[in-house]
């Protein structure tokens, strides 16, 4: 994506005070309960996957699996407003 | 030094958009109607505060952050909040009671505009510190033949402008008595309305050349925009509702004190808000407060941040109707995300080029912004909202 964009389309919506980015949150442990169910995943415990998932989006935390380059299961994370 | 845009304003008073130029572009001065401070605001008084914050945001890139001066008054004396106090809190004297009212109350709006990402005005005023100016005001009246005594009251002679009416573009054969007003018997004119009042005991009163009474809600305003931003300014705003009664006879009590062709040269107002097609009302179960709405799950079942309540009143045309709905705010809050993940890594840019600002400028003018369904292309596939589907 064209940087130049983002940056203008930022200040645009700053002007109109609206926050686009909010504040990165400290770790809270999320990267890893995602490694976790990335494990779980891959070894067929699909219970205990469910179970962080659900855990996750009990916290406001979405979760999105895809397939790397490699073809390895991999799962992006982000915090829901 | 990139040339700034210049703002065309939508003016009430002449019903047409016009270029704005200030009276005095070091020092551009604005005044909008604040909250009366009885209860919680409501979402039609969080788009009001909105709306305005927006103007004070591109009034201060245009001219300058210290070159803008605010005005939002806070109403902390009317008969409402004097129920409310005795309502809330019997066991109190009437004035400590209503201190508890207003304080608790104005402390809250101030909470919930502030996440609206609303700046603070400039100036806050509050009624009660400025009685002293009203009286003055009213003396001055009286003794130009605008304002007499009757019954305990004194009232503003409407007959005794030869304009009024201009605002709101009623004349005064439209309020003819008995059609729609009461006929009160001491009114010379029955449009006549009420600068100071007596009070009885157990009311808030101020001693006056009047007796001990109160002020009409009107008054306030004349008096707090007069001290603060001189007798003739350059913007005032509230919601479309205030055009009539309060602003035209704003009007008429601030031009015929001081002689004036003008009390403030732009007036603007922002339009209605609906909740989920329906006049808000607490017997309809649709009003909802701005607290309720960021604290509460009382609003489709969860807490809405508020970025998205500031966009979800900025995706409609500020004089446009809104329909405020549960699926206008999910829209919001998807925009909002799809614009935080193609941001990405970005900055915001330091300097914004006019032609960008441009496209902002329209939500206060008069072409309408783009319905909220054309927006989201342009920031989801090219970048965030530059493309010319965010704005006109």
């Amino acid at each position: 994506m064209d940087e130049g964009r983002a940056a203008d389309g930022l200040a645009l919506a700053a002007l109109m005070g609206i926050q686009i980015k909010r504040e990165v949150a400290e770790d809270t442990g999320v990267a890893s309960k995602v490694a976790e169910r990335l494990d779980a995943l891959n070894s067929k415990d699909f219970a205990k996957a469910d179970a962080i998932r659900k855990d996750l989006a009990e916290q406001g935390i979405a979760l999105m699996d895809y397939k790397d380059e490699a073809g390895q299961r991999q799962t992006k994370w982000e915090v829901k407003r | 030094m990139t040339a700034k845009p210049q703002l065309s304003l939508y003016n009430t008073l002449h019903r047409a958009k016009a270029p704005f130029t200030p009276m005095d572009a070091s020092n551009v001065r604005l005044y909008a109607c604040g909250p009366t401070v009885y209860d919680f605001a409501h979402i039609g008084n969080g788009r009001a505060a909105i709306v305005f914050d927006l103007l004070f945001r591109l009034l201060r890139h245009s001219y300058g952050a210290e070159h803008v001066t605010y005005v939002r008054n806070i109403t902390d004396v009317d008969d409402k909040i004097n129920a409310r106090a005795l309502r809330d809190f019997p066991e109190l004297p009437l004035n400590d009671a209503i201190r508890r009212v207003t304080e608790t109350t104005a402390a809250q709006y101030q909470k919930d505009v502030a996440a609206l990402s609303c700046l603070e005005p400039t100036v806050q005023p509050r009624a009660t510190d400025n009685i002293e100016g009203m009286q003055k005001l009213i003396t001055t009246l009286i003794g130009r033949g605008h304002a007499y005594v009757a019954e305990g009251e004194v009232l503003f002679a409407v007959d005794s402008m030869e304009d009024y009416g201009q605002l709101s573009g009623r004349n005064l054969d439209d309020n003819l008595a008995g059609a729609r007003i009461a006929v009160d018997t001491h009114k010379r004119n029955p449009a006549d309305f009420v600068l100071w009042k007596l009070s009885s005991a157990d009311e808030p009163g101020w001693e006056s050349p009047w007796g001990r009474g109160r002020p009409g809600w009107h008054i306030e305003c004349s008096a707090m925009s007069e001290r603060y931003l001189g007798e003739t300014f350059d913007i005032h705003g509230g919601g479309l509702d205030l055009i009539f009664p309060h602003h035209e006879n704003e009007v008429a009590q601030s031009r015929c004190a001081h002689g004036s062709h003008a009390m403030a040269n732009v007036w603007m107002h922002n339009g209605f808000l609906q909740v989920e097609g329906q006049k808000m009302s607490k017997s309809l179960g649709n009003f909802f407060t701005i607290h309720q709405l960021l604290e509460t799950k009382d609003f489709g079942g969860r807490k809405w941040p508020g970025e998205a309540l500031r966009l979800a009143i900025l995706m409609t045309h500020y004089r446009e109707p809104i329909d405020f709905s549960q699926r206008r705010l999910e829209e919001a809050v998807t925009l909002l995300e799809k614009w935080e993940r193609a941001a990405g890594d970005a900055e915001p840019a330091s300097d914004l080029s006019p032609d960008l600002v441009d496209r902002l400028a329209p939500m206060i003018s008069t072409r309408p912004a783009p319905s909220a369904a054309s927006m989201p292309c342009s920031w989801t596939r090219a970048g965030p909202p530059t493309g010319s589907r965010w704005l006109p």
